[in-house]
């Protein structure tokens, strides 16, 4: 459907649940407009319900002959859980006399069973499972759409909505089997995760990305043979999309994890080789693929113990923040070497080569941040 | 002055004229006598001018030719009921207003804080070319041939909530500015109903309603049964006498087509267009059934065309037989044709399956599109007659699954 496609790879052995990424996205888009109640990033535990409430139950996608199904739209309290405040000023000014409470009575809300997991103590297990709109290559939302107000860039591969043509009938939600996107009552129109494409044009990564403190996400071009991204999906193998039996074709791609910490025995001693997470729901999570993937991981981890070199895992550690993102083959980085730009000065550049269209006169471009060393209007 | 003697004239004379019961039955069923006033029409439901216009009663029927995808919203359909709205004219020269009055026990907004909240809602429907020689337009938005203009009020919290629309098949609404619109909708906490009144002037640059008879079209949403877009329900083609303005009568011949129908509770009537029960055969002998799913014949894909089963409510009997001589007449673009996609076939370098072309209802020759419905024009007419006659009497929605 596109021309090129975006990718996001998650290492899921990695993710903390720390939630910077919700609050980078939530900060940047959702804080405000009707938009407050959706998460367009979240991070669920998994096993749980997740975020909407039972999401994988909601139907939606395709079925195994490529039609559309039937799904159901999240009720706002019961589903998507409405967030809450806490009485803190009363609390800081009578503290003597006041207990921390909310300030309405919650029936549920975003990360309600969050660290609930499964399992019986001490083998109980959980994970975090962190995540945005995939922007499908068949996306369930731009198929239900009646107006076909949803559509997939060309240059990229980023699903999104006219909100011009959209007219709130959210059958887009119904559509989607992610229920990653949401409708905003406020505007009356449906709404989603824009793979911070404002920035994407400027070389930036989508805002939970980069503000990953536990470095988990990749972002390039699939087709961009040097990227991480394609490594991590194509060459290794060991980037899984999310319930591929949904039929849409996601592109953001998960390692998985390996099965976590060995079980106890009845004594309390380790059993040796054992793992907590069943391998039975990582298959229902990310495919048949998922044995070999692990099978590779553990493979490469073993390498490296071995003192060996594995690009694989010098891809996951990442060692260097700025590596971690490879937009439009490294266009950035290049431009940022020959500029002698270092470190996050590379984010200063702006992509001149798409500047002058063969029917615009040339545009100006405007400095919108003042870093040091650059005048207001110097160009680069 | 002498125009509206002579238009007067002529509408007498058509009373004497309407020989056949077909068209008598029209007259009766199928048309509301818009009252003409002096002076201004406001838009207001509880106006004195709607306490002396008598209006008549239009049935409107669940959309089910086309299937959308809200699980929700079609575990309801089964169970839908018919809607009776009472639908009043009122016209000076230069306006007309339309009141329509339905009942509704559950009041229904779309709130501000609630993502699965429906409001209830209704609209009316005009072709922006109609009378003698110009074919109907598919009732459900219009088609590609047929340009449609809808007015649309819904209620929706906080906000007044009208628009207006150009449409030329459904998906492809496109809202315009209109000036003289004025659109009103009351709910009555007594009577558990709601009233509307859209008031237009009779001449707008997309239409001109100046006519004798004026085919109009009405959709109502129940906001409780998650109503909006294609779930709904609507009326067939319903045409507004205007006494002031001359009437054609080759297209009363035209539009009366297929009066009286087959009823079968009535069996005593003997004017029927044909035999429905030779008509189910020949429906099925000639393949209708390999394409459309309708009454017991169930075979066809789900989307592979539009499902006949309350066509005979939801569909004119010209439009009918005209769907079926002349498919090309009617084509609509599709409802997404992304929603089917083909498995079989290779996906591109990022996994993108194509489209299944088994359910796009066109084909495109020389950059035009043609119905992938064959013309069925070599049929006879009495073959023609019956099978339009068997269509009539599908008026069920209780298979819808």
């Amino acid at each position: 459907m596109s021309k090129r496609q975006l990718a996001m790879v998650m290492d899921l052995n990695k993710c903390i649940g720390c939630q910077t990424c919700t609050v980078a996205c939530k900060t940047q888009w959702t804080n405000r407009n009707g938009r407050e109640y959706m998460y367009w990033n979240n991070v669920e535990t998994q096993p749980g319900t997740g975020y909407p409430k039972n999401w994988m139950e909601s139907g939606g996608g395709f079925d195994s002959e490529g039609n559309l199904k039937d799904g159901i739209i999240p009720d706002m309290v019961l589903d998507y859980g409405v967030p809450w405040d806490y009485n803190h000023d009363e609390l800081f000014n009578n503290a003597d006399e006041t207990v921390l409470s909310p300030n309405v009575d919650p029936v549920w809300g975003p990360n309600w069973d969050e660290d609930v997991g499964e399992g019986d103590w001490p083998n109980s297990y959980f994970f975090y499972l962190p995540r945005i709109c995939n922007h499908c290559s068949n996306p369930g939302c731009l198929a239900a759409c009646p107006r076909e107000a949803i559509f997939k860039r060309e240059q990229d591969g980023i699903v999104l909505v006219d909100l011009d043509r959209c007219q709130g009938y959210r059958y887009c939600i119904a559509g989607c089997p992610y229920k990653k996107i949401y409708f905003n009552p406020k505007i009356s129109k449906s709404e989603k995760c824009i793979f911070c494409f404002p920035r994407i044009e400027r070389g930036l990564p989508p805002a939970c990305a980069h503000q990953c403190v536990g470095r988990i996400r990749f972002v390039g071009f699939l087709d961009d043979e040097e990227s991480q991204v394609y490594k991590l999906v194509h060459k290794y193998k060991v980037a899984l999309p999310l319930r591929p039996d949904f039929g849409t074709q996601p592109n953001v791609y998960y390692v998985p994890p390996l099965e976590g910490p060995p079980k106890f025995d009845d004594e309390g001693k380790p059993v040796e080789g054992s793992g907590r997470i069943p391998v039975e729901f990582l298959e229902k999570l990310f495919g048949p693929e998922v044995h070999q993937a692990l099978k590779t991981l553990k493979e490469e981890m073993d390498r490296r113990k071995r003192g060996e070199p594995s690009e694989l895992m010098d891809i996951l550690i990442a060692y260097s923040h700025a590596d971690m993102f490879r937009l439009d083959e490294n266009y950035y980085q290049t431009l940022a070497k020959e500029k002698g730009l270092k470190g996050t000065e590379f984010f200063k550049i702006i992509d001149e080569r798409y500047i002058q269209g063969a029917n615009t006169k040339k545009v100006q471009v405007k400095q919108y941040f003042n870093i040091s060393g650059l005048k207001n209007n110097e160009s680069h | 002055m002498n125009k509206g003697l002579k238009a007067g004239l002529l509408g007498l004379s058509l009373v004497a004229f309407s020989a056949t019961a077909g068209e008598k039955e029209f007259f009766k069923y199928e048309v509301i006598n818009g009252k003409y006033v002096e002076g201004d029409i406001s838009a207001d439901p509880e106006d004195d001018v709607w306490k002396t216009a008598r209006g008549k009663d239009v049935y409107l029927y669940p959309q089910i030719t086309v299937r959308l995808n809200d699980k929700r919203a079609n575990s309801l359909i089964p169970k839908k009921r018919k809607v009776t709205a009472r639908v009043k004219v009122v016209y000076n020269s230069e306006n007309i207003a339309v009141y329509i009055r339905w009942k509704d026990e559950t009041p229904s907004i779309q709130s501000v804080y609630d993502t699965d909240a429906f409001g209830d809602g209704v609209s009316i429907e005009f072709p922006n070319r109609f009378g003698k020689g110009i074919s109907l337009p598919y009732v459900g938005m219009g088609d590609e041939n047929h340009p449609v203009t809808v007015y649309l009020q819904k209620n929706v919290a906080g906000r007044d909530y009208q628009k207006v629309f150009v449409s030329k098949g459904f998906g492809s609404l496109t809202e315009i500015e209109e000036k003289g619109i004025d659109i009103s909708m009351k709910y009555n906490k007594e009577t558990k109903e709601w009233t509307a009144v859209f008031k237009r002037p009779l001449k707008t640059k997309k239409s001109n309603l100046k006519s004798g008879l004026v085919p109009i079209a009405f959709a109502i949403w129940d906001g409780d049964q998650y109503e909006r877009d294609g779930n709904k329900v609507l009326s067939r083609w319903k045409f507004i006498k205007l006494g002031k303005f001359p009437i054609n009568e080759d297209y009363v011949k035209y539009i009366s087509w297929g009066t009286p129908y087959i009823d079968w509770y009535r069996k005593d009537r003997k004017e029927d267009i044909g035999d429905p029960i030779r008509g189910k055969k020949l429906a099925i002998e000639n393949g209708c059934n390999s394409c459309h799913r309708f009454d017991d014949q169930r075979t066809a894909p789900v989307g592979m065309a539009p499902d006949l089963s309350n066509i005979g409510v939801t569909a004119n009997a010209v439009y009918i037989k005209e769907s079926i001589i002349n498919p090309n007449d009617v084509i609509i673009r599709n409802l997404n044709i992304n929603r089917h996609y083909n498995k079989g076939a290779q996906p591109d370098k990022f996994r993108a399956y194509p489209n299944n072309d088994m359910y796009q209802w066109y084909i495109m020759i020389d950059g035009k599109r043609q119905s992938k419905m064959p013309p069925f024009d070599y049929l006879s007419q009495k073959d023609l007659n019956d099978i339009v006659a068997y269509l009539k009497t599908l008026k069920s929605w209780k298979n819808f699954k």
